[in-house]
């Protein structure tokens, strides 16, 4: 008997919030009082949903950092390899192709067999020319220690959000720094050789710069409020056009 | 009272920081800088030298003596390229870039944090400064000193030869 009376205790209250809704003349008193906490939980619930978003997007960007420490790591350890080998396979073709014209020089007689040998070590030297322009116009070591640098720093980054995440929720300023960060380390260690790689005998010597520079970071503020205003037009993150021109097709 | 005396600190190691390191890694970038820019240039040079007087050697006659050209540029060739890329001075090179940019990271971000005149959003004062002594591979205190010497050779106006011999930072 005992363990009924919770029971319709419930069920009332349940009824009650229910008949809220309805147009019971008893209780129309309880009708303002339902409709104030619908806003506010519907104003709860947007917030939580701006919060789970920008959650999202940090995150997002998190698992790209970490796939970027993975990239430049590899890179790097090519770069390496490519240093060891160039270096290896240059040495051993100037010095096979030296001993090579030393007998020419030495060995009495002449014909094919020396015209071979002489043959033979000016290819080998030409060879050795070309690879070691190309080896010093990149510099693999050089490079090597770019993407170790790039790997250190991206690191830091993802324990500086993974921390981040681990203490609060991000928030979108959070999000609008990392985005500007990773921007930064890009430019400061490009991944592609052709085109974008750096200088590597620049006029005079000048520092690295992998972070944001503050004369910069008042621009991305602009594109900021410009992005809020776009942003208002979004329906779960896409802008209602595109959905229109779908429905169309 | 306190706060003004942690900026004071640390405007002081930053200045130091500049004075002395930046310019130790400047002056150091620039040498290595033109060392690597020599190599890379001398090496093809000599490796052209060989390949040319490759073609020339032979065992009779006026041209006998091109062989001590190719093998004495060759073997030399060798060495410069050993010497630049076994010694990897674009490593070298690189590394001093960083350097310089961390040094100049620190810099900006002491003074992005003194600027902040707002004192509730700055960063923790204290949490600060030993963050801005362990990146320096110093403690807190010896941070302190550093700076007080600093601050009070110049105020004597002795020469600064003496500070710069104990450089800001010790990594």
């Amino acid at each position: 008997m005992s363990l009924l009376v919770p029971k319709i205790s419930t069920t009332n209250s349940f009824q009650e919030t229910n008949a809220s809704t309805d147009t019971n003349p008893f209780e129309e008193n309880v009708k303002p009082k339902a409709l104030y906490d619908e806003s506010v939980r519907n104003l709860n619930t947007l917030n939580n949903k701006n919060k789970i978003t920008t959650t999202t997007k940090f995150l997002a960007i998190l698992e790209l950092v970490t796939d970027r420490v993975e990239m430049h790591h590899n890179v790097g350890k090519q770069r390496d390899n490519w240093n060891i080998l160039l270096l290896n396979s240059i040495n051993m073709i100037t010095l096979s192709a030296a001993t090579m014209s030393g007998l020419v020089a030495t060995c009495p007689g002449s014909g094919a067999p020396l015209l071979g040998l002489k043959l033979s070590s000016t290819l080998l030297f030409c060879a050795a020319t070309g690879l070691l322009l190309v080896m010093n116009k990149i510099q693999p070591s050089q490079l090597a220690e770019e993407q170790r640098n790039a790997t250190r720093l991206f690191k830091c980054l993802q324990t500086k959000m993974e921390a981040t995440v681990a203490l609060e929720s991000p928030s979108e300023e959070d999000v609008n720094d990392v985005i500007l960060k990773v921007l930064a380390l890009d430019r400061a260690y490009p991944l592609p050789l052709l085109g974008a790689m750096l200088e590597k005998f620049p006029e005079k010597f000048e520092p690295a710069v992998w972070w944001p520079r503050p004369d910069k970071i008042s621009q991305p503020h602009k594109e900021k409020t410009k992005r809020e205003k776009m942003e208002e037009g979004l329906v779960n993150g896409w802008s209602e056009e595109r959905n229109g021109t779908e429905g169309g097709c | 009272m306190d706060g003004v005396k942690n900026e004071m600190e640390l405007r002081e190691v930053v200045e130091v920081s500049k004075r002395k390191d930046f310019e130790d890694y400047e002056r150091l970038g620039n040498k290595v800088l033109k060392i690597s820019k020599s190599l890379a240039i001398l090496g093809p040079l000599l490796m052209g030298i060989a390949t040319i007087g490759s073609v020339f050697v032979d065992n009779i006659g006026w041209w006998s003596w091109t062989y001590l050209v190719t093998l004495l540029a060759g073997s030399l060739a060798a060495v410069v390229n050993s010497f630049e890329h076994g010694g990897q001075v674009g490593m070298v090179f690189e590394m001093y870039r960083f350097c310089g940019g961390f040094l100049r990271l620190l810099e900006e971000t002491v003074e992005v944090t003194l600027e902040e005149k707002d004192m509730e959003k700055r960063e923790n004062g204290e949490v600060f400064e030993n963050k801005v002594a362990m990146q320096l591979g110093r403690s807190g205190f010896e941070l302190r000193e550093l700076a007080s010497k600093s601050a009070s050779c110049r105020r004597e106006g002795i020469a600064m030869d003496e500070l710069l011999a104990s450089s800001s930072s010790k990594l």
